[in-house]
């Protein structure tokens, strides 16, 4: 028996999420059906508005519901730094730290020759013009990602301003927390060793 | 089916879910094969360091008979790559041979040769100095000896219309549409045609046949090179039927910066 309209439309858009197949999409069009009103509202009126309101920041090309964001606005942080994610999740996990109280600036991207992912399809261009405005104090702290793709985008950044002047940093690399020695590749030793500090 | 073993390069990793990758490796001797590595985005012990491009590892994997993807069990790395992955250029260019090697083999069609030319051309990228000098002429001949052992070897040495040699060739052109040479009379009523040096053809022929660790001795001019990069690539792309993306990549790195 085929399902009603409405209902294989809902399971339909369902299936267009990531990781929903045709059973969980049923299972999910079939609980707003029976659920009170007020989730299909609620539910309806949140995806309405996650694209009607999130943009994205001018300045840090973070997402937002305000324009300059939040960080941007926040003057007791310290706009001569500038850290340099790949994107917005990477941004939460250093703001979840609490240790850093500069600013940053969201790629969207990684250069990736095998994607063809290259210089003009992220937000360098950008990142050049607020540095440019701030001046050569600026230090200019690379976090993106420490896979192949990540690597290649700190690469590019250190080549392209260092030879006009902005200090670039990388982000420690290193054998993680619960790391075992034996098992750690030589890269990763490597670096930690080059790293390393005094206790 | 069943538990299996092999060397592999690393293609390409993806996140799958929120702790499985799936990668994308080319074995020397099953081809193509993609697999889950369960946990990988986590374990600290498995797979630390070894799902990267483009690692080479010795690849543990299981093959069900219910998917096309391996569940891949372990990857132990044999060589990382440091040198390739520490330079924009050298990781540009073994982009481009694992690209056509994606491209030109199907998954779960073994090419032990090709395999080891590949190995072999990583080592060589990884571990070589002066890029800027030799990385050009020993990248255009290791594209040209993958393309070769994929069955797209150009035609370098005879005019490809009428088996004229090289050396009788007054004024040899390359065309990118017939893949080789072609002489003086073949070439009239040919459309895009390279004007190319007998020494760059020269070059790229011995090359075919040379050992992989000796490329580094060809000697190339700033003109040869250019040639070689010009007739190559375009090859490449009309052989395999597709745009190379790695090439893209390179034109827009020598757009916005020169080392
Ligand atoms: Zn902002
Ligand atoms: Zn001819």
């Amino acid at each position: 028996m085929a399902h009603p309209g409405p209902i294989a439309r809902l399971i339909e858009q369902f299936q267009k999420l990531p990781g929903i197949g045709e059973k969980t999409a049923t299972r999910l069009a079939y609980h707003v059906l029976k659920s009170a009103p007020v989730l299909a509202q609620g539910l309806a009126e949140a995806i309405r508005r996650v694209k009607e309101e999130v943009v994205l920041c001018r300045s840090c090309w973070n997402l937002t519901d305000a324009d300059p964001c939040a960080i941007c606005r926040d003057d007791r942080r310290d706009p001569l730094q500038i850290c340099v994610v790949e994107e917005p999740p990477d941004l939460l996990a250093i703001e979840r730290t609490g240790k850093f109280r500069g600013h940053f600036h969201v790629l969207h991207g990684a250069l990736s020759p095998l994607d063809g992912i290259g210089p003009d399809d992220l937000h360098f261009g950008e990142l050049l013009d607020r540095l440019e405005k701030l001046g050569k104090k600026c230090e200019v702290i690379v976090a993106t990602n420490l896979n192949a793709d990540g690597e290649a985008t700190a690469l590019y950044l250190a080549r392209i301003l260092k030879p006009i002047g902005y200090r670039v940093t990388r982000l420690a690399q290193g054998i993680p927390t619960g790391g075992d020695l034996e098992y750690v590749d030589p890269l990763s030793i490597a670096k930690s060793l080059e790293n390393r500090r005094e206790l | 089916m069943g538990h299996e073993r092999t060397a592999a390069i690393v293609i390409k990793t993806t996140d799958f879910g929120e702790s499985d990758r799936i990668v994308h490796f080319f074995t020397r001797e099953f081809g193509r094969v993609r697999g889950v590595a369960k946990g990988a985005k986590r374990s600290l012990r498995r797979f630390i360091g070894s799902l990267e491009f483009p690692a080479h590892v010795d690849l543990r994997f299981f093959e069900k008979k219910t998917s096309d993807l391996v569940r891949v069990e372990t990857a132990t790395l044999k060589q990382q790559f440091a040198g390739i992955r520490g330079d924009l250029e050298k990781l540009s260019e073994a982009s481009l041979l694992l690209e056509i090697v994606a491209f030109a083999t199907g998954e779960h069609e073994p090419h032990r040769p090709l395999f080891d030319a590949l190995v072999r051309g990583l080592t060589l990228i990884d571990g070589l100095n002066e890029w800027e000098r030799k990385g050009p002429g020993v990248s255009r001949l290791l594209e040209t000896r993958l393309l070769s052992l994929l069955g797209f070897e150009p035609g370098l040495a005879a005019c490809v219309g009428c088996r004229k040699p090289l050396d009788d060739i007054l004024h040899p052109v390359f065309s990118i549409a017939r893949g080789g040479v072609l002489c003086d009379a073949c070439a009239s009523g040919e459309r895009n045609l390279l004007p190319v040096g007998r020494d760059t053809l020269r070059l790229l022929a011995q090359g075919i046949r040379a050992d992989i660790d000796l490329l580094p001795r060809f000697t190339w001019s700033p003109r040869t090179a250019r040639e070689a990069a010009l007739l190559i690539h375009p090859f490449a792309q009309a052989q395999l039927g597709r745009e190379l993306r790695s090439l893209r990549f390179m034109e827009a790195l020598a757009r916005t910066v020169s080392p």
